[in-house]
């Protein structure tokens, strides 16, 4: 081990120039050190420097280059690491980033980032790859990227419309029997989306269903649904009111 | 709380997602929403309808479960309690990424 500073609290256990240590010895370290920032005022040591190069902080082991080690009991999340923008600066959109890099040719490996949203209390956190995008996740529960659904609702129209769940939606209008309009809550960026409908009706012969297909073009701001009924040896097939019905939106 | 209003001669009851209405909620210190059900209706009226669609905002006791001539409904309005819905703020598009409307 070649460096360890004791947390008692005072800057003792900063006296390191007198191991013999050459890099030491020529003030490298003592020089970048904020010496009264080193303290934890107990008696455990508190950062510990190893041959290897390895700071550890709670753990006189370090096994990697940072480590960072504290107990965590049963079913107790403990915050290891505090990335902080200054909480008493109420800049709008901004946050922090860990970033990733191996090959000095491409851009970063990766980049993990968390901000604020604009002014409000809305914030996000976004893993780019090379640069890009890949999945941003946003506080109103929405996983923004290709392979998320962008949204998503089940609704009832058999009495008074119910939405029975639904991610991303604001409301859905009942225009008319099996006649319905999603309106999302969150906008698509543009209308080249997937949009995917279904729908199922409980009970019926078995030669009765139902099929929905989307009305009219794609929105930015939703979809219009129509449900129609499939009665095999009938004339009843129309518009219907069922159960269940399903629309699943993909895109950016 | 819904909204209702003509669509081409037939009634359209709109109806808001629950998920929705809890993300219009703004707490106060005490956990408590302090927007009113009715506040978040006209948001939800300014942001899904045509800007300068007349509605109004019947409650959820008012009965539409029998859907018999539900092609007959229709719109008859109430100068007394109509609304008109109204444009959302730039930012409230920002953030609903109504890119289109900016």
């Amino acid at each position: 081990m070649a460096i360890v500073i004791n947390g008692s609290g005072t800057v003792t256990g900063l006296a390191v120039g007198g191991l013999p240590d050459a890099t030491v010895d020529a003030g490298t370290l003592a020089s970048g050190i904020n010496k009264t920032s080193i303290t934890d005022g107990g008696n455990a040591t508190a950062i510990t420097i190893n041959s290897s190069e390895n700071v550890g902080i709670g753990t006189a082991n370090p096994a990697k280059p940072l480590h960072i080690m504290k107990t965590a009991g049963a079913n107790t999340i403990e915050n290891l690491l505090l990335l902080d923008c200054n909480v008493d600066s109420a800049a709008s959109g901004k946050g922090g980033s860990i970033v990733f890099q191996d090959i000095a040719a491409y851009p970063n490996t990766a980049e993990i980032s968390a901000s604020r949203v604009g002014g409000g209390s809305s914030s996000e956190v976004k893993i780019k790859l090379r640069n890009a995008d890949m999945l941003v996740l946003n506080s109103d529960g929405r996983g923004l990227s290709q392979f998320t659904a962008k949204a998503w609702i089940n609704w009832d129209n058999t009495g008074t419309l119910a939405i029975l769940d639904s991610h991303n939606v604001s409301s859905v209008t009942d225009n008319a029997v099996g006649n319905g309009t999603v309106v999302l809550a969150n906008n698509m960026a543009n209308v080249n989306y997937c949009a995917s409908v279904n729908s199922q009706k409980a009970g019926g012969a078995a030669n009765d269903g139902c099929t929905s297909n989307t009305n009219g073009p794609n929105r930015t701001n939703g979809i219009d649904v129509h449900t129609l009924r499939l009665h095999g040896g009938s004339n009843n097939n129309g518009f219907q009111d069922v159960d269940n019905n399903f629309a699943l939106l993909f895109g950016d | 709380m819904r909204l209702i209003y003509d669509n081409s001669g037939v009634a359209a009851v709109v109806i808001p997602a629950p998920k929705f209405l809890t993300q219009l909620a703004v707490l106060d210190a005490d956990g408590n929403d302090t927007v009113t059900l009715e506040s978040k209706l006209i948001h939800i009226a300014n942001k899904d309808l045509p800007t300068g669609t007349k509605y109004e905002i019947i409650a959820d006791s008012v009965d539409l479960s029998d859907r018999a001539f539900r092609n007959a409904w229709t719109y008859t309005a109430n100068n007394a309690i109509e609304k008109t819905s109204a444009d959302l703020t730039a930012e409230q598009l920002a953030s609903y990424n109504m890119t289109e409307n900016l």
